[in-house]
């Protein structure tokens, strides 16, 4: 699979195939981070944290890749283990970086790490509130439906909840961000 | 909040682009000037992302899975396939010899089986392992899979053990996408099963197949999420075209795994969620668990019966009968009432079963019937003791003279108090929920490696929470070599229906060496009743400290009260003798001083011909007011005037006590101003000349201030400063006083001191109770309504 058809699949909803394939590009990851105080765990969430910053970067329609695939993933996961590094109070030298590695990444790295952090706010909410979120972000579905399919009493009471869920959502992610925290999500 | 909710509903329109450009461009500029929005914005644009990244999540790591399967290409000789279908949470597999005889039917096919995976492009991933069967050898596979290997495992075909090492492969399929991939089908027969994940395994020596001793037979746990007590261990056979075919299914023991019993929880169903609601930490177990332990000397408070635990195995007769009895006890709505009122009011001094610093309540009723009036007797004991009641007399007498404080009960909520202690103190009632005590008792170290330390207890232990019958933790704490799901149909027969679906799991129990299990039950029973008694002491010296305090405080109270009164009247009558003496003296009447009067209200009226002009110096003298009053036979009109003034406190609200006096400069007296809706005003006597002393304290300081002369200015407005006793003396000292008054006057600011400190008691005293209170129903879920409902929230509880 070339890497441009690796992406156009990855925009359609048979991205399952492209992203085990895509997981060949792992073992290089894990080399760089165990070589540099990390364990092959950190190397995995490393890894899937950059997949998921790929995956999402391949549905929007504008995306095209100035590099490899392999270069993209690798060069996400530098730049955050080094960052992770600097948050660890390492004294590091700079990890070795590839020839072609794109340079405007520094501003969608910044965003993802926020994503990153909204991600573990919402990962300790309920089920219900998670629920209601996707459906309502997500898949666009009106409220009316939502508060029919997870059992609530109407509109009102749906977008009330989706509000509550935000709130407390926020409440989560804004001590994580006082905590200055970019340590990987927990996997269920 | 509404505006909360309003911003962040603008913000999601602004950044999801349903905005039009012209209410766009002003939500931009409010941004521009409003940090707080910009930060909202920038917030929710985060969780939108957030929400993104959570829904590729799945997706990826399902990819992972795939992957890992995917990297261990099998290279194998082929032996056995064996299937765990729909796995339950640990189970045990024990594979012993005759598998092996499976194995060598079925070697061929698993080449063909390999075959069939290759042509799909995956493959199942082998762990292979070289291993030295002298030893015990334990392997856990990437999926979770346990393979214990004990030491002699394998045999040659002489029924040998081997000494030389073993190649081990091993296959896993655990995900229904590898298992499909493998080729491998979940069907028995024409059956389709659900599976709980399938493995395969083969040993070898020389690339050549050898046995498992059938009487050391391997064991393999599955790892699984749900447990489902209808999953069992199918064979796998190859079939003739190609597809394995699951035979021979048997069922599976489960064993029980114990874990770090420190780690489980086996607090009542939401407890630590309470405690993080009350704002206490509830992440500091040291103090969850003492707080928790010290409901034990509640639960001492309220269920007294006699339950001992039972120490035969008799007990399951018995117990039937008595949870039955006692869950219709507890329905009854007065009972929790009566002991809710009860707590409240009686429980410092009173037990309904034992002496405290007041006799036991229980049997009190029959006890007054036709000695008095019980109900007078418990509002106003004091009260009731001045009626001369000889009962009363002879209690208070026996009971060292001790006074029982004022309560303000109705008669119907006496009446049920006196149920309460009479049915609490009967043995078939007090259920409230677990004795924290007993489960202290078995929540330690000492119970590690048994049924109690595991899992599947700790998901009992909240019911058992639930049924508020501590004969239920009984009989788990001391059934610790008998299977948990025979304990489960024992509970379930003695009422607790909820235990049926625990019943049906199945599930076993941990292997204890021989007696412990009675060593054990020993320990729980000697170390539940050891807490009990702690806490039980330790809630007791507490609340006799407690009644102690509070009848001190009372005992002070009452004689401040009479000192003040005696202070007052005495002022009341210096005050009508001027009085009466300007009004002779205006009249022009000599004196006759009368005799000085006992009390305010018997003045001796010595002269019938001065009666009117008495009762009106009395009448205004009581009433503080002016009067005018013409005298028949001279013309003559005497006047008193009464004028009224008003004090202001600079502050007023800070201090915790405060007190007005007026010290009329003519008597050795002094008179204090009462507060009427928050403001201190009095009516001053134009005879005299007024000095204005006020005291307050707040936290721990005295503060004061005085003003000389202050006859009738109307409204005066005072600044209190901080000041010592010393300096108090010096401002209210007036030339009329007499030191014994100054003292008095003085000795008052003591008082007010002491109030502080007072108010500060009870202020901790009924915070204390009110956290404690809104604990009881959680800790008791019996205790109140009952248990506490199932989670509504949509927030996780921690």
């Amino acid at each position: 699979m070339s890497d441009q058809e690796i992406i156009s699949q990855l925009r359609t909803g048979q991205q399952h195939k492209a992203l085990v394939k895509l997981y060949a590009h792992l073992p290089k990851v894990e080399r760089m981070v165990r070589n540099h105080s990390g364990t092959r765990a950190d190397a995995k969430d490393l890894f899937q944290d950059a997949l998921i910053i790929l995956l999402g970067k391949a549905k929007d329609e504008g995306f095209t890749l100035s590099c490899s695939i392999s270069t993209y993933l690798y060069a996400i996961c530098r730049n955050r283990w080094q960052e992770e590094l600097r948050r660890r109070g390492r004294f590091t030298q700079e990890l070795e970086s590839l020839p072609d590695e794109p340079n405007d990444l520094g501003a969608l790295l910044a965003d993802e790490q926020q994503f990153g952090l909204a991600e573990r706010a919402l990962q300790a909410l309920g089920d219900k509130c998670l629920e209601l979120l996707k459906r309502f972000y997500l898949l666009k579905e009106p409220l009316l439906t939502i508060a029919k399919s997870i059992g609530l009493a109407g509109e009102g009471a749906a977008k009330t909840r989706k509000y509550k869920c935000l709130e407390e959502a926020r409440k989560r992610y804004r001590s994580l961000l006082a905590q200055g925290s970019v340590a990987q999500p927990q996997h269920p | 909040m509404r505006d909360e909710l309003n911003l962040i509903e603008l913000a999601d329109r602004y950044l999801r682009g349903e905005m039009n450009a012209t209410d766009s461009a002003a939500f931009e500029v409010r941004m521009r000037t409003n940090a707080e929005l910009r930060e909202l914005a920038e917030d929710q644009r985060a969780l939108l992302g957030g929400i993104k990244r959570l829904a590729l999540r799945p997706a990826v790591n399902k990819a992972y899975r795939s992957y890992k399967f995917g990297k261990w290409l099998p290279r194998i000789g082929g032996a056995v396939v064996i299937a765990v279908l729909a796995v339950g949470a640990w189970m045990l597999v024990k594979e012993s010899g005759h598998s092996a005889e499976a194995a060598s039917d079925a070697s061929g096919q698993v080449e063909q089986l390999l075959a069939l995976s290759d042509t799909t492009g995956t493959g199942l991933p082998a762990l292979v392992m070289m291993i030295d069967p002298k030893k015990d050898t334990t392997m856990i596979t990437p999926n979770g899979l346990v393979v214990d290997i004990p030491k002699g495992a394998f045999i040659d075909e002489a029924g040998k053990a081997i000494t030389k090492p073993v190649r081990v492969t091993m296959l896993e399929a655990i995900d229904g996408v590898d298992i499909m991939k493998a080729g491998l089908i979940t069907m028995s027969g024409d059956t389709l099963l659900e599976t709980g994940g399938m493995f395969y395994i083969d040993a070898q020596v020389d690339g050549k197949r050898v046995s498992i001793d059938p009487t050391k037979p391997l064991t393999v746990m599955v790892p699984s999420e749900q447990a489902d007590p209808r999953m069992m261990l199918y064979e796998g056979v190859m079939t003739e075209e190609g597809v394995v075919d699951w035979r021979n299914p048997k069922p599976l023991s489960h064993t029980l795994i114990p874990v770090d019993i420190t780690t489980l929880d086996f607090y009542p169903p939401g407890y630590l969620a309470k405690v993080a609601e009350l704002e206490k930490d509830a992440t500091d177990k040291r103090y969850t668990d003492s707080l928790y332990w010290s409901f034990s000397g509640e639960y001492a408070r309220y269920a007294f019966q006699g339950e001992a635990a039972p120490a035969d195995s008799s007990w399951t007769d018995s117990l039937t009968d008595k949870a039955f009895a006692r869950s219709a006890d507890a329905n009854s709505h007065g009972h929790m009432k009566g002991a809710f009122l009860f707590a409240t009011n009686c429980s410092s001094c009173h037990r309904p079963e034992r002496d405290l610093t007041g006799p036991a309540l229980n049997g009190a009723r029959q006890r007054w019937e036709g000695r008095g009036d019980i109900y007078a007797w418990i509002k106003n004991s004091s009260a009731y003791l001045k009626t001369g009641n000889h009962y009363a007399n002879e209690l208070f007498r026996k009971w060292n003279k001790s006074v029982m404080t004022p309560h303000d009960l109705s008669d119907a909520e006496i009446d049920q108090i006196l149920r309460y202690v009479d049915m609490a103190s009967s043995p078939s009632s007090g259920l409230m929920g677990i004795d924290p005590a007993k489960v202290q008792a078995i929540w330690n170290e000492r119970f590690n490696g048994t049924n109690i330390a595991t899992r599947e207890f700790e998901e009992r232990m909240h019911e058992v929470h639930r049924t508020c019958d501590n004969q239920v933790l009984e009989l788990y704490a001391n059934n610790l070599d008998k299977d948990l799901s025979q304990l489960d149909s024992m509970v379930v027969h003695m009422g607790h229906g909820a235990f049926a679906s625990f019943a049906l799991r199945n599930d076993g129990r941990v292997d204890l060496p021989a007696h412990a299990a009675e060593r054990l039950r020993n320990v729980y029973a000697e170390w539940s009743q050891r807490y009990a008694e702690v806490a039980r002491r330790t809630q007791e010296e507490f609340d006799q400290k407690e009644a102690q305090a509070d009848q001190q405080a009372f005992q002070r109270q009452i004689d401040r009260q009479v000192k003040d009164s005696q202070q007052d009247s005495e002022r009341f009558n210096k005050e009508f003798n001027a009085n009466l003496r300007s009004v002779y003296q205006q009249l022009g009447y000599p004196m006759t001083p009368p005799a000085p009067p006992r009390s305010a209200f018997a003045v001796p009226i010595t002269n019938p011909g001065w009666w009117n002009v008495d009762k009106a110096v009395l009448a205004a003298t009581t009433s503080r007011s002016s009067m005018s009053y013409t005298d028949d036979r001279s013309g003559k009109t005497a006047t008193l005037t009464y004028t009224p003034v008003t004090i202001e406190m600079a502050d007023k609200d800070s201090f915790s006590e405060l007190r007005v006096y007026l010290i009329p400069q003519e008597l050795n007296s002094y008179q204090r101003v009462m507060e009427t809706n928050g403001v201190f005003t009095e009516k001053l006597n134009a005879l005299f000349q007024y000095d204005l002393v006020c005291m307050g304290w707040k936290e721990g300081q005295l503060y004061a201030a005085s003003r000389q002369d202050i006859s009738a200015t109307g409204s005066i407005t005072l600044s209190m400063e901080p000041t010592d006793e010393e300096s108090l003396r010096r401002m209210v000292r007036t030339p009329q006083m007499t030191a014994s008054l100054v003292s008095d006057l003085v000795e008052q600011s003591r008082h007010l001191e002491w109030l502080e400190l007072e108010a500060k008691r009870q202020q901790a005293k009924a915070k204390r109770e009110e956290f404690r209170s809104a604990l009881m129903a959680v800790v008791f879920p019996c205790w109140g309504e009952g248990v506490p409902a199932a989670e509504e929230s949509p927030y996780p509880s921690h």
